[in-house]
């Protein structure tokens, strides 16, 4: 006879689950907030505002949604509460094109499969990049060191560095693309 | 996601700019009229964004994971329940149940919570490992397959390596660089720990370390005995019987166990077995450097960057299959011609020198070598040997966008060229831009000596750069203004295009053409594989 789990153990479940949907669509949600909200610290507060009312909201979702969708929709609030509330000194889109972006953002579907293509895409397409830049991209992202320190200890300059990052990250995305294409009919 | 084309470079400089938080207040509006009514441009913003995220989060992740291998491994603290779930609770509790959840995927923001805004934790945690907590990386690796333990990450090629840090290799081959530049090569099976900033544990398996200069007094030791790098390269096996077995291919090293000690040259080896040490039967056979750059794999080294074009001479010469061998055609210019320009044919490599694409088809002279690349970015690089005659400055590659310009530092617009001259020095030049590595850098002639010239041309200003490199070492790089795009309608080797007499006089061989600019680490892996030790790769010890 199976063993029947408790509402502890339910909830537990249920917790897990959860934070394994919003890990799969972390850059989804992430990346949009930062394209709307250009100032990186705002952006990270509206996220983390926007993760609280997922979880708070989480009794509401209807698995039969597509998470990611449900998720961004909140992060679109979010983010026009944001703009709402501030005084706007930082440099901002205007409301037209936060309401294109989010309009654009809002209409891809991406399912679990397509999450996961996705990040298996990324880490594919990273080996196909040369070896000096793929170091490039770890030691920029990897946290321990500024721009501006890395192009030191290269003896070039930040805007070079950054010139490259643009370089590899564009190389990606093509990667990217090809390989999701081939593999669900879209990039 | 969309297709990025030259045509989006400008709106890639600006979605690049808004990402990396370089983007000026009045250039927003700019960004946003690129983006306004353009889906694909909306969809190119979104993608490089997430991307971006995508991106922090893999490494972040895998240095996360680093650190908690590290604090559970060399068990550094009380058990582990005590202040990662601490910080797990005090952050559910108090602080962001956001953070908690996104730290799911990313568990480095815990970490940094649980040491950044809990100090009452901090003391009584182990510190996040600091640089010096480091000691090598995964510098390579061919067919690498793992033994790994419950939700331990594979080791990867960019993984650095902590002290203490076990790594169990299944099969296949693993290269680690020491941070003193000291480079171990594990054969699998194999476990091996780093210990330490220039030490590691073989407890199974072979290895062949390269020492350093730097770091001579490197230490492998295995649970029976202890070897000691005195200037040298040797190998290290440690069997079933947990004997330690030490050859030595180079310098001397110093064997020692708790009841012998002894010194081993160039050839020697030796087992420790108990507290002894006995003379080695010379049997065991080590691999010193990767199978894919054993000597042979010359060209396989050169495809593996993926050539525009690539000639040698495997069809002329007997170049003894991919291997390098110095041999090459001897193009000595005997007859000068003065219309020598692309309508008239070009002589400057004489005609009957017959040169075959590496995949043995259709020969080509050097008159007509690939075109069709352009000066954005790319490589060349070749094998030449000067003759002790001929003029002071002498052409190597000449490649131009319509046959029209002069090689000249100032003139040369819409060429790109290579030469050497006998003082030693020797440059590239692009669209004008020069670079000249100093007198006296090339050694004497009749040496065989592998010339490499990048060149990365970015839109943005002093941002493009170009290199020099001499036989793998690079020799100067310079950071300069963005030349003029174009493509190349023509290219030869051996004189350029006006009528003077800056003819090679000398012999070359393994001319590839690159699309991209190389690595440092490429290039030099090409001078690596051709100077390997001519002995099969796999060596064998001998007394």
């Amino acid at each position: 006879m199976a063993k029947r789990i408790s509402d502890i153990e339910f909830a537990e479940l249920l917790r897990l689950h959860f934070a394994e949907l919003l890990r799969l669509h972390y850059a989804r949600v992430l990346g949009f907030v930062r394209a709307m909200v250009l100032d990186a610290n705002d952006a990270q507060d509206v996220f983390q505002e926007t993760v609280l009312a997922l979880w708070q909201s989480q009794e509401s979702f209807d698995s039969e949604r597509e998470f990611g969708a449900w998720a961004v929709g909140i992060a679109r609030h979010k983010i026009f509460d944001y703009f709402k509330s501030r005084r706007r000194e930082q440099a901002h889109f205007s409301d037209a094109m936060l309401e294109i972006l989010a309009e654009r953002q809002s209409q891809r579907s991406e399912d679990l499969d397509y999450l996961q293509a996705r990040e298996r895409a990324l880490k594919s397409c990273l080996e196909t990049v040369q070896a000096s830049q793929r170091e490039l991209l770890r030691r920029c992202y990897e946290g321990n060191e500024s721009v501006a320190e890395v192009a030191l200890s290269m003896n070039r300059t930040p805007g070079s560095v950054y010139s490259s990052l643009k370089h590899v990250r564009v190389k990606l995305l093509e990667c990217m693309r090809k390989r999701l294409e081939g593999e669900h009919g879209r990039g | 996601m969309v297709v990025v084309d030259s045509s989006s470079q400008n709106l890639l400089d600006l979605v690049a700019a808004a990402c990396d938080g370089r983007l000026a207040a009045e250039r927003v509006a700019e960004l946003e009229q690129a983006l306004l009514a353009d889906p694909a441009a909306q969809d190119l913003y979104l993608d490089y964004f997430r991307l971006d995220t995508q991106l922090s989060a893999l490494w972040q992740e895998q240095r996360s994971r680093e650190v908690l291998d590290r604090i559970e491994k060399l068990q550094l603290v009380e058990p582990a329940y005590s202040w990662f779930d601490r910080a797990y609770d005090f952050i559910s509790h108090t602080m962001a149940l956001s953070l908690l959840i996104a730290g799911l995927f990313c568990t480095i923001v815990v970490l940094s919570l649980a040491v950044i805004s809990m100090p009452e934790l901090t003391n009584r945690s182990p510190k996040v490992p600091s640089r010096d907590d480091y000691a090598a990386r995964i510098y390579d690796s061919q067919d690498a397959a793992w033994n790994l333990t419950q939700g331990q990450a594979e080791p990867q090629w960019k993984d650095d390596l902590l002290i203490g840090q076990p790594l169990d290799l299944a099969s296949g081959f693993v290269r680690i660089r020491y941070d003193n530049g000291t480079m171990v090569l594990l054969e699998g099976p194999a476990r091996f720990t780093v210990t330490g900033q220039n030490s590691g544990q073989l407890l199974r398996g072979k290895l062949v370390a390269r020492v350093s200069k730097e770091a001579t007094g490197f230490i492998v030791s295995s649970l029976t005995g202890t070897v000691t790098d005195l200037g040298t390269e040797f190998g290290a096996y440690v069997g079933p019987s947990d004997d330690l077995e030490v050859a030595v291919f180079d310098g001397k090293v110093r064997l020692e166990t708790s009841g012998e000690s002894r010194e081993l040259g160039v050839g020697q080896s030796a087992r420790v077995t108990g507290n002894s040490v006995v003379q080695g039967d010379g049997s065991t056979r080590f691999a010193r450097v990767l199978p894919r750059e054993a000597p042979g794999a010359y060209s396989l080294c050169v495809l593996a960057d993926k050539p525009l074009a690539y000639y040698r001479l495997s069809s002329i010469v007997d170049e003894k299959g991919d291997r390098f061998t110095a041999n090459g055609v001897r193009v000595a210019f005997t007859t000068p011609q003065p219309g020598l320009n692309r309508s008239n044919g070009f002589a400057g490599v004489e005609d009957f020198n017959r040169w075959a694409n590496f995949d043995g088809g259709e020969s080509s002279t050097l008159t007509e070598l690939k075109t069709g690349w352009n000066s954005n970015a790319g490589t060349i690089s070749y094998w030449v040997r000067a003759d002790e005659d001929g003029h002071p400055t002498q052409t190597h590659l000449f490649a131009s966008d319509d046959g029209d310009g002069v090689f000249g530092k100032s003139v040369s617009i819409g060429c790109i060229g290579t030469f050497a001259r006998k003082d030693g020095s020797f440059g590239f030049s692009i669209d004008g831009f020069q670079i000249d590595a100093p007198a006296g850098t090339i050694g004497a002639p009749l040496a065989w000596n592998h010339f490499a010239f990048t060149w990365q041309r970015e839109a943005e200003p002093a941002n493009s750069t170009i290199a020099l490199y001499l036989n793998g070492e690079l020799i100067k790089s310079v950071t300069t203004e963005p030349w003029t795009e174009f493509t190349i309608a023509a290219t030869r080797f051996g004189k350029e295009q006006s009528g003077n007499s800056r003819i090679f006089s000398g012999s070359l061989d393994e001319l590839a053409l690159f699309a991209e600019a190389l690595s440092a680490e490429a290039i030099q892996q090409q001078v690596a594989v051709a100077k390997a030790a001519s002995p099969a790769p796999i060596e064998s010890s001998s007394e």
